[in-house]
């Protein structure tokens, strides 16, 4: 895993890892550090320093208290984690349903208008003076005096051809 | 030391410094704590200063950022016909303007939307740059723009060009119904016609409510800061069917008889509800009054202008006289053979003279000398309380802004000859509204009512004013009867009379007077008020043509034409059953214009007689017409169907009252029908 420490101070890892490896096989003396280097940090060979560990050797034990520990916590996190979704699900929901009904209320306002403008258009093209424009150009005229037969009902309720009764 | 595997040296362990300084890490530790404990007390101080000291500015600028007022719009109300066909409607349209002090380049942006919205550029430019000079941060561009428009400014995507919703009036029917309605000004105020007389109720009030709004201004929650109040929907009881033939045949009258303007008015005469009410000329309310433009146009002149009625008051004369003396319709009246004299003045009669002709017919002939007899027989007191109970004097209530009562002079200001003059319709003046009045109340029965043009406030139906009696029901009847006649063999003879319907009426001409040289002239005011069907009128009409000339521009060669053209279409429109067989025998002889009514009057004895320039040929006596006709047969005892078959095929017009068998008819069997009457017969079970 590498970190600051061993990002920053890839060359000490080093160093100690070679001071490490001199215990089981001495070398000839390392080159000594310049003493006139400016650290770049105070104690940075404590915040910086890094070290190489090998695991292989460790064998992982199984501790199930820990683990039934480690579970409770998860589900301690979990059950917390829920509590705070059902109690923030409302406000969150809220929020979505305000976009909702504001972009509604918009929609209806926009819906409003334009049926007002549809009622205007309509009302002309209904008003008296434009139907009697079309009629007089599709020659409709009124019908003469005798013309329109009001036709009288039988006993029955019939109407139709009475006039030749 | 083997840690894990992996040993560390001493050295390394000096490196590491964990060894021998405890007391150091002590004290830094003790430093650190402190910092961070200054460091939450300077936060905790922050946060009271932003919580507790600051709260008001702070959440002021927050609700700055994050709230918006939206207007919440309250159109104008709308006003509806009484069949629900809208009239005026208010539409809401968009207003472009711009805070000159934040437009980047002027003339980039006076040539961008001078484009798109049909401003001249130059203009706009000069516009912002006196706004930016005076440092104002809100010019109109454009008020009221197009749909079009504002979806192509939008999509430019400029901060500095804002839009506000206005509110636009539309009359979709254009000039119909112009003076009943009126018009509204650039801000939707009424400034005319009921717009005016209702601005109360029509306008409405804008609302507003607090809207939280995201980074994007998009809406997330609104609270309601202000309740909008719409303006209330009118429902008018304008018919604008009838309306719209009233207002096409008043236009054809007045043109035809070159007459300078003109009025017209269908009312119901058992409510007072207004049906059609048209002047000429006329207006667009859509367009606003150019600057320069002639104001008489928009003048209501049904309400708003008296003039003198001529022989149509001779009703209101004939009716007094029916309630306060012994006449009755076949009493004889002297009529001087056409001269009259009086105390300093000589009223001749307008065509001719006649020598004693009975009250009908001096109705039927509109005598002035017969008038003024009877007016005498009536006495001026009479005369006087019938006239103001008749509604004359006062305004008729109609709710229309500027309504004039008329004139009627007190009685104690009456001159010698101020009875003669008012008993032919001089010497007052009145409206159309009030003449519809008068008329209203010989066709409902005797009751004056109260003109209504209101029919619903929203949905709740206006109450109508209660009808105040001024005539016994008889002598209303008895004045239908005499109307009728004038119809049938009087001076509207062949002008007035309608196809399958029975109708009565009045003609008027009276001459104008000009006051600059205190003479009547020889334009005239031809006026015509009637009603339809005679038994149970549907309607009443009164048209006046101002300004005509020469005898067809009498009451009855002007008028009444207009008067039968409406009424033909008011009762197809309102249904009204007929009451004569639809197809007339034969054409009827118009009554030729010299018979024509027309009343003279002048100011006084000190001026001129202009009734002596009237020429008028001096005739003999009327005698009345030896009647020939056909002669009506006996109906009594047969059915319905019988009787009418019977009547048409004799050609007979008939007048069928109930239903079942014919019990009793008039003229009786036998007799000669005269010309122009018909057979009334009267059914029972």
């Amino acid at each position: 895993m590498a970190t600051l420490a061993t990002y920053f101070r890839r060359d000490e890892a080093v160093i100690y890892s070679e001071e490490a490896s001199t215990v089981a096989a001495p070398r000839p003396a390392a080159q000594p550090a310049d003493p006139y280097r400016l650290r770049a940090l105070p104690n940075e060979n404590v915040y910086f320093f890094s070290k190489s560990i090998d695991n292989s050797r460790l064998q992982k034990q199984k501790d199930p208290r820990a683990a039934k520990e480690c579970w409770s916590a998860i589900g301690a996190f979990a059950a917390l984690a829920m509590l705070l979704a059902a109690a923030l699900a409302p406000s969150v929901g809220g929020t979505f349903a305000g976009y909702q009904l504001q972009a509604l209320k918009q929609e209806r306002q926009r819906l409003v208008d334009e049926r007002s403008r549809l009622e205007v258009d309509e009302a002309a093209l209904i008003s008296p003076g434009r139907l009697e424009r079309l009629a007089r150009a599709q020659r409709l005229l009124e019908p003469a005096p005798g013309q329109v037969v009001h036709l009288e009902p039988h006993a029955d309720g019939s109407l139709a051809m009475n006039l030749h009764k | 030391m083997p840690v894990h595997g992996v040993t560390i040296t001493p050295a390394a362990m000096d490196r590491l410094a964990l060894r021998g300084r405890p007391p150091a890490y002590s004290r830094r530790l003790t430093w650190v704590a402190g910092g961070a404990l200054l460091w939450l007390l300077l936060i905790l101080a922050k946060l009271v200063s932003l919580q507790v000291i600051h709260h008001g500015a702070y959440a002021r600028l927050a609700r700055q950022q994050q709230e918006l007022r939206v207007e919440i719009p309250a159109p104008r109300g709308p006003i509806f016909d009484r069949s629900g066909q809208p009239l005026a409607i208010s539409v809401p349209m968009e207003s472009v303007f711009v805070n000159p002090l934040r437009v980047p380049d002027m003339g980039v942006a006076s040539e961008l939307m001078g484009r798109i919205l049909s401003l001249d550029a130059g203009d706009l430019r000069n516009r912002m740059r006196w706004a930016y000079d005076h440092q104002r941060g809100f010019l109109w561009v454009k008020r009221k723009i197009t749909h079009t428009e504002a979806e192509e400014l939008r999509s430019l995507h400029l901060e500095w060009i804002e839009f506000q919703t206005e509110s636009q009036r539309h009359y979709p029917n254009g000039k119909l119904a112009a003076h009943v309605l009126g018009s509204v000004d650039h801000d939707e105020r009424g400034n005319g016609g009921l717009e005016l007389s209702l601005d109360g109720q029509l306008r409405g009030y804008a609302g507003s409510e607090l809207m939280l709004t995201d980074v994007k201004r998009r809406g997330i929650d609104s609270q309601l800061a202000t309740e909008a109040h719409a303006g209330t929907p009118l429902t008018l009881t304008i018919d604008s069917r009838i309306q719209f033939a009233a207002e096409r045949e008043l236009a054809k009258g007045v043109e035809a008889h070159h007459a300078r303007s003109g009025s017209i008015m269908v009312m119901n005469p058992y409510n007072g509800e207004i049906l059609a009410l048209a002047n000429y000329p006329t207006f667009d309310p859509n367009e606003p009054p150019k600057p320069g433009e002639d104001p008489f146009r928009r003048f209501d002149l049904a309400v708003s202008v008296p003039f003198e009625p001529g022989s149509v008051f001779k009703v209101v004369t004939l009716s007094a006289a029916l309630e306060t003396t012994n006449l009755r319709p076949d009493s004889p009246i002297n009529c001087y053979h056409g001269v009259l004299r009086l105390p300093g003045r000589v009223i001749h009669e307008a065509h001719g003279g006649y020598g004693t002709l009975t009250m009908a017919q001096v109705l039927e002939k509109s005598s002035n000398i017969g008038a003024i007899q009877i007016g005498f027989r009536v006495g001026a007191q009479n005369m006087y309380d019938y006239v103001r109970r008749f509604g004359f004097g006062s305004p008729a209530g109609a709710g229309l802004p500027a309504e004039s009562g008329g004139l009627i002079r007190k009685l104690k200001r009456w001159g010698k000859t101020s009875l003669a003059s008012v008993s032919m319709g001089h010497e007052v003046s009145t409206t159309s509204i009030q003449l519809a009045r008068a008329c209203a109340v010989i066709a409902n029965g005797g009751l004056l009512v109260t003109p209504k043009l209101i029919l619903k406030e929203g949905s709740e139906l206006t109450p109508t004013e209660p009808a105040k009696r001024i005539l016994r029901p008889e002598t209303a009847i008895t004045m239908r009867q005499l109307m009728e006649g004038v119809v049938l063999r009087g001076t509207a003879r062949g002008r007035a009379k309608l196809e399958g319907y029975t109708s009565g009426g009045k003609t008027g001409t009276a001459q104008i007077f000009d006051v600059k040289t205190h003479h009547y002239t020889h334009q005239y005011n031809g006026s015509f008020m009637g009603f339809a069907p005679v038994t149970n009128p549907a309607f009443i009409i009164v048209v006046t043509l101002n300004g005509t000339s020469g005898t067809s521009g009498y009451g009855a060669g002007a008028a009444a034409p207009v008067f039968k053209a409406v009424a033909t279409e008011a009762l197809r429109v309102l249904d009204v059953p007929k009451d004569l067989p639809e197809a007339s025998p034969e054409k009827e002889e118009a009554a030729p214009p010299e018979t024509d009514d027309l009343s003279i009057a002048d100011l006084g004895s000190s001026e001129p007689n202009i009734m002596e320039e009237v020429a008028a040929s001096q005739g003999g006596i009327s005698a009345p017409a030896e009647e020939a006709g056909p002669k009506v047969p006996n109906f009594r005892g047969k059915t319905v169907r019988a009787v009418v078959e019977e009547a048409s095929a004799m050609g007979l017009p008939l007048l069928v009252d109930g239903s079942g068998i014919a019990r009793a008819q008039i003229p009786a069997p036998g007799a000669v029908l005269p010309a122009g009457e018909r057979v009334r017969v009267e059914f029972a079970r």
